[in-house]
């Protein structure tokens, strides 16, 4: 029912119904229920109900990466649990809260950030009771120690495990690295170590490097029987260690082809080939080192069965057969000697290769063939013209920025392939292996920070599009119609309620069509009497005046009675017809405040800005660090190529010399 | 003549000595030359993997620099997902597991108001992750406001090893707040079955 157009015209004899209504108005007041009390007004804003909601999820999320074992996303994602919980305003409970502080210590370790996991780990084992909490704290501070080369942090750890019955609490991985750790510190410290190694599942790939580190052990106490007995035990156990035991981690990387598993195949055909690498190499250390043993004891039959047994493709087995060939010259077992260098000489490029020329020519010399000795000699003479420029050219190679990326792999020239074992490796005045792992970890943030870079320029795109788009969407809406409209209806609004609220509503005001249509009548019918009675002498009957004002009361009756819920149903009305207004303009207003309004796109396009400061000060510094890095290492590596540069030239004026002293005797008229 | 080439030749294989120190020649292999002596040097070095001992500052200097940037990727993750995804068109789902007894999860097939939405294969760590209280975010993406319909197709290996696949559809009003969605996968030890649940958070 749309709200009487004629209002204006029914605000007359309203007196009688508006008393009507004003009763009531007062007995609806006075009976009606009483409002119960208002519920608590949330004061939750939007973020902070959507941060409570995920609370639960965003822990699961942190589990999620740690169990994946990707301790960055971990970290990442516990960056965003806490930035949540601290929206939410709903802190975590204690185990939850805990255990977030423990992932977190635990790939904060993993990533090198010692300092964050330690004081993590410290705070948990002075506040937590939880068996969990506090096992897997003891391991991971244990494990952080050994890293350190902290001493009996671990057997620290594991007597706080064993008296409080926590083992159960760890992992079958963890424990076992944990009592690899014990046994490792009791052997460094001389102390029993096989009761606490024996723990170990028997075939542990720990067992094998624990016996290697005692035949070690043995070895640089001169214990060389002890030594030779723990070389063969070692490379017993390795032999005897399935090979997917032979890697620490098989599935180290999130990849795909941890899939494989799923079938039964065991190791993957990468997982198998990088664990027969893993498995050869350590192979070859421990026959290199029995080799070396055994030649100390003077087992010389033994020990180059030892050093055979080494890859040919190891550096090992080269430095193995010169160190074993000058043994043997020691001892004056010159056959021996000479085929163990002539093997190296034929089968190698190497530094090791050309020492092997050397102790050749030492050994023909010593047996009087000055042909071969002549010989060995021109052969030592070009191989140190090719060390020597291939060395210069590597230098060039060497100065080049990016030359540390690659360090690892295969491009080092083969002649000198020992420095490359020296920079991986360190010295007493550089720890290079250190530094080269810290560069690769910058270099690593560097590319991170390269992406983020990436990443902010293209949210600077994406701002600049929705500028765009906002700006022609602001263009093409006009808002003057919706204006006039408001406008108008506001006045409608105003008249009714004006109307409605008058002191004398006239008894019309809420008449129907009907009613309005029969008092307009019986108005007229009241006209044509009183004309009729004016104009004509005979009067009409008054039966008709009175009939016309029957009816005419009847029908003031009729409204009267309706009035109160008249009233209540055009009051009803009028409020829904201002609720409706008030919607329409409060829409206006924010679409007229967006219209001109573009303080979105600045906010985000600020914190935009303030992490594009900050990704390029983290950036600079951490190339600075790089830089400086590449720097110590460079200067550490040309420097030696420096000296083995000069002890090549000298190597070559001598062997040049030799050469012609060799002429001279071979020709001895030739100078006169 | 020949105590001269010799004492050459002797000479030689000293500075080849000399040399060979440099590129940690075994002790074993040294000649009795002072020049060569070292006696500190380890002839060999421990077979497991030493981990080395780090410069403290240079370690505090990369702890910061780290740390910094976890900071960095968490501001930015937030303000891309502002970008991309603001609250009012925002849709998330998530998906977790409880125990996995009577269900092998291979993969799940999302679906909104009927179109793929994603379709994720599941690796074996990822699942084992989820077994151990993990919760992935599977999916986010906008959808305008009114009534919208989720629908996830799970498939994996039921009871007794046998193929398995179940979908559950949840309907749900988008509002200008952000609509979160959670997927679980429960067992059900009275029905022996797995039960697939969608609530909206």
């Amino acid at each position: 029912m749309k709200p009487s157009a004629s209002i204006l015209i029914r605000l007359k004899n309203t007196g009688k119904l508006l008393s009507v209504a004003v009763l009531t108005a007062a007995l609806s007041a006075c009976f009606s229920t009483p409002k119960p009390d208002p519920e608590p007004e949330d004061t939750r804003s939007a973020e902070q109900i959507l941060a409570q909601k995920r609370q639960q999820v965003a822990f699961g999320q942190v589990l999620y990466s740690y169990f994946q074992d990707v301790p960055d996303q971990t970290l990442l994602q516990e960056a965003l649990t806490r930035l949540n919980e601290q929206i939410a305003q709903t802190p975590y409970e204690t185990d939850n809260n805990d255990r977030l502080e423990l992932m977190k210590g635990a790939v904060s370790l993993q990533l090198g950030m010692t300092q964050q996991a330690e004081i993590i780990f410290n705070r948990l084992l002075s506040d937590s009771t939880d068996d969990y909490i506090r096992a897997n704290t003891w391991f991971w501070l244990a494990k952080s120690g050994f890293a350190q080369k902290r001493d009996r942090i671990s057997q620290r750890a594991y007597a706080a495990i064993m008296d409080n019955d926590l083992d159960d609490e760890l992992s079958e991985e963890h424990f076992e690295e944990l009592l690899y750790q014990v046994s490792h510190e009791k052997m460094e410290a001389g102390e029993d170590w096989l009761t606490i190694a024996n723990e170990l599942p028997s075939d542990s790939i720990y067992q094998t490097y624990l016996l290697a580190n005692q035949a070690v052990i043995s070895h640089s106490q001169a214990d060389y029987e002890t030594a030779n007995n723990y070389f063969i035990a070692a490379k017993q156990q390795l032999d005897n260690t399935p090979i997917e035991n032979a890697v620490q981690d098989p599935a180290d990387n999130n990849s795909w082809w941890s899939w494989f598993d799923w079938f039964g195949n065991g190791l993957s055909a990468t997982q198998e080939e990088q664990a027969n690498k893993e498995r050869n190499a350590l192979f070859d250390r421990l026959n290199y080192g029995l080799g070396i043993s055994l030649l100390d004891n003077k087992d010389y039959t033994n020990a180059l069965i030892a050093l055979q047994q080494i890859g040919r493709e190891s550096l090992e087995a080269e430095q193995s057969l010169l160190t074993y060939g000058w043994t043997l010259a020691q001892e004056n077992r010159w056959p021996l000697a000479m085929a163990a260098w002539q093997y190296l000489r034929d089968n190698s490029q190497g530094i090791y290769a050309l020492q092997a020329s050397h102790g050749l020519a030492f050994g023909y010399e010593q047996q009087g063939a000055l042909a071969e000795a002549f010989q060995s000699l021109r052969d030592s003479s070009r191989q140190l013209d090719i060390a020597m420029s291939t060395l210069e050219a590597f230098d060039l190679e060497v100065q080049e920025e990016d030359f540390f990326d690659t360090v690892t792999d295969g491009n080092w020239p083969v002649e000198h392939r020992d420095l490359q074992i020296l920079l991986l490796s360190g010295d007493g005045e550089i720890d290079s292996a250190y530094l080269l792992d810290v560069r690769r970890q910058a270099k690593q943030l560097l590319n991170t920070l390269d992406g983020n870079l990436r990443q902010i320029d293209s949210m600077y795109r994406l701002l600049d599009e929705r500028e765009q788009a906002f700006i022609e969407r602001s263009e093409n809406l006009s808002l003057t119609t919706a204006q006039l409209t408001l406008d108008e209806a506001l006045t409608r609004i105003e008249t009714y309620e004006e109307a409605l609220n008058a002191a004398n509503v006239p008894m019309t005001l809420f008449a129907n069509e009907e009613q309005l249509s029969a008092i307009a009548r019986l108005e007229k019918s009241e006209q044509r009497i009183e004309r009729i009675n004016n104009e004509r002498e005979r009067k009409l009957s008054k039966k008709y005046a009175q009939r016309v004002a029957r009816l005419k009361g009847f029908l003031a009756w009729q409204l009267s009675e309706a009035y109160p819920e008249s009233r209540w149903q055009h009051q009803k009305q009028l409020n829904h017809l201002k609720g409706a207004y008030q919607q329409a303009d409060k829409q206006y207003q924010q679409l007229s405040s967006l219209q001109n309004n573009t303080a979105i796109i600045d906010e985000q396009r600020s914190r935009v800005d303030a992490m594009a400061v900050s990704a390029n000060a983290d950036y600079v510094k951490t190339k600075a660090l790089v830089d400086s890095i590449t720097a110590r290492l460079t200067q550490f590596l040309r420097a030696n190529m420096a000296m083995r540069m000069q002890e090549l030239a000298d190597q070559q004026v001598a062997t040049r010399l030799a050469i012609i002293r060799l002429q001279d005797l071979a020709q001895p008229e030739r100078g006169r | 003549m020949t105590t001269t080439l010799n004492k050459l030749i002797q000479l030689s294989a000293m500075m080849l000595f000399a040399l060979s120190m440099n590129i940690a020649m075994p002790v074993a292999a040294q000649e009795p030359s002072e020049d060569t002596a070292n006696d500190d040097a380890p002839v060999l070095a421990p077979v497991a993997q030493a981990t080395p001992i780090p410069d403290s500052e240079l370690a505090a200097e990369m702890e910061t620099l780290k740390q910094a940037l976890v900071n960095l990727n968490r501001d930015l993750f937030i303000l891309e997902e502002d970008l991309l995804f603001p609250s009012s068109t925002q849709v998330a789902v998530y998906l977790a597991m409880d125990v996995g007894e009577y269900f092998k999860l291979d993969s799940v097939e999302l679906k909104i108001d009927g179109e793929l939405a994603t379709n994720y294969l599941y690796t074996d760590r990822q699942v084992n992750a989820l077994y151990k209280g993990g919760v992935q975010r599977l999916y986010v993406g906008n959808v305008n406001q009114g009534t919208r319909e989720v629908t996830a197709i799970f498939i994996g290996t039921g009871p007794e090893n046998r193929p398995y696949k179940r979908a559950v559809t949840l309907e749900f009003d988008k509002d200008d707040e952000a609509a979160t969605v959670e997927l679980k996968i429960v067992d059900s030890t009275s029905k022996q079955q797995p039960v697939f649940e969608a609530s909206l958070l």
